[in-house]
């Protein structure tokens, strides 16, 4: 009787850290190996037990948890910003967007342009292309603290043909890639800013519609 | 007496794994936009002053060889479209006392407008008028290209005095005349 409860005992010792295992780890190095135990039953003064009286069994238990990230539904940065004439008057637009982000975070702006450009034609002391440039502000809260990472970057560092350029949020965001932000989870505030003064190059800037696309992308940091 | 545990841990393979890496994006269009205009960047103005229009004899001095700080004048002009017009016109050289022309005398003087714009490609375009006894329209030009981005981009130049009569002896007194320039988008 005493040996039938001793193993229930284990046994149930045994399938209880079975099923921890199961549920929470991932093994650093997973052995299926048999370990052989023995009763060391005290009636049996003297005998030698070939073998150990407890199966000890190391289990690396290891866990984590992945950051999630995107815009916010519906709150993604879109829509159009109208700069109106821009040889003329000086001109500003917020787009806002809002972050979910469980983690910290980066974010990267991408110009098709890399300025407000017109498809006419120039010439020897015209010009095709409007310079302006683009702000982000970003609050974040860690639950410790707060803040708020502003950068801002004449547009031409951001042009998707430019390559490395100093702008901290040039390119597509991705792990290593972009302006860090530490976390950001729901919170108003956050925009995108993109604004120029009346343009004054020495250049004339050709009469025509000027267009540019900014993409924003979000990515986890690693 | 033995206890045999056999425990398959490789059914933990499925514990936590971190949930992917998300990215997202969002696109934004700026548009903005620049309309055909043409701005002077100094004032068109001026004078030219012709100094004396008669000869020894009275009669037109046709180069208006007496003139002082010469025949011409320029002005800077910036245009955004792809092509320009250019116009002048003018009225005749008038004495301020009497323009009449009549018993071989004459308070009136014609005189010719030059009026040239340099090209963005290279080369010129003009625009020519002479005043007459009756005015004709103002003479209108097309670059056909842009308008150079240069200072002193357009000249006007004066030349060709003449009178109705040929031999009609001028005037005495102070004459004047106006020309009219305009440079438009097109």
């Amino acid at each position: 009787m005493v040996e039938s409860r001793d193993i229930a005992g284990w046994m149930a010792r045994c399938a209880t850290a079975a099923l921890a295992a199961f549920a929470l780890a991932q093994p650093a190095a997973a052995s299926t190996a048999p370990i052989t135990a023995y009763y060391y039953d005290p009636a049996l003064t003297g005998y030698s037990f070939p073998g150990p009286q407890q199966a000890v069994m190391t289990i690396d238990v290891k866990a984590s948890i992945g950051g999630t990230c995107g815009f916010a539904t519906g709150a993604a940065p879109s829509g159009t910003v109208n700069a109106g004439q821009i040889d003329v008057s000086a001109w500003t637009q917020d787009v806002p967007f809002t972050v979910e982000c469980t983690a910290p975070w980066r974010i990267a702006v991408s110009s098709q342009n890399g300025a407000l450009k017109t498809a006419a034609a120039g010439a020897t002391g015209y010009a095709t292309k409007a310079p302006y440039d683009v702000a982000l502000t970003l609050p974040w809260d860690t639950g410790f603290a707060t803040g708020t990472v502003t950068a801002s970057c004449p547009v031409a560092e951001i042009d998707q043909a430019a390559g490395s350029t100093p702008c901290d949020f040039e390119g597509a965001a991705s792990t290593a890639n972009g302006l860090l932000v530490p976390r950001s989870f729901g919170l108003s505030g956050s925009k995108m800013t993109v604004s120029a003064p009346a343009y004054s190059g020495t250049d004339v800037l050709v009469e025509g519609t000027y267009n540019d696309t900014l993409v924003v992308t979000i990515s986890p940091a690693s | 007496m033995k206890k045999i545990a056999y425990i398959a841990m490789a059914a933990a393979a499925m514990a936590a794994t971190p949930a992917m890496a998300q990215s997202a994006s969002g696109s934004v269009a700026v548009t903005g936009w620049v309309g055909g205009k043409c701005t002077a960047q100094t004032p068109i103005a001026g004078a030219i002053d012709l100094g004396d229009l008669a000869t020894s004899a009275g009669l037109i001095n046709s180069t208006f060889s007496a003139n002082v700080g010469g025949l011409s004048r320029s002005f800077s002009v910036i245009c955004t479209s792809a092509n320009v017009n250019i116009t002048v016109s003018s009225d005749a050289l008038n004495n301020s006392t009497d323009s009449t022309t009549g018993g071989g005398y004459t308070g009136r003087v014609h005189y010719t407008s030059t009026l040239t714009a340099n090209k963005a490609s290279g080369g010129t375009a003009s625009a020519v008028y002479t005043t007459a006894d009756v005015l004709p329209a103002a003479t209108t030009t097309a670059l056909g290209g842009r308008l150079q981005n240069a200072t002193n981009n357009l000249t006007v130049t004066v030349s060709n005095g003449t009178t109705t009569n040929s031999g009609d002896v001028l005037k005495s007194g102070n004459y004047s005349s106006t020309i009219l320039i305009t440079v438009s988008p097109v």
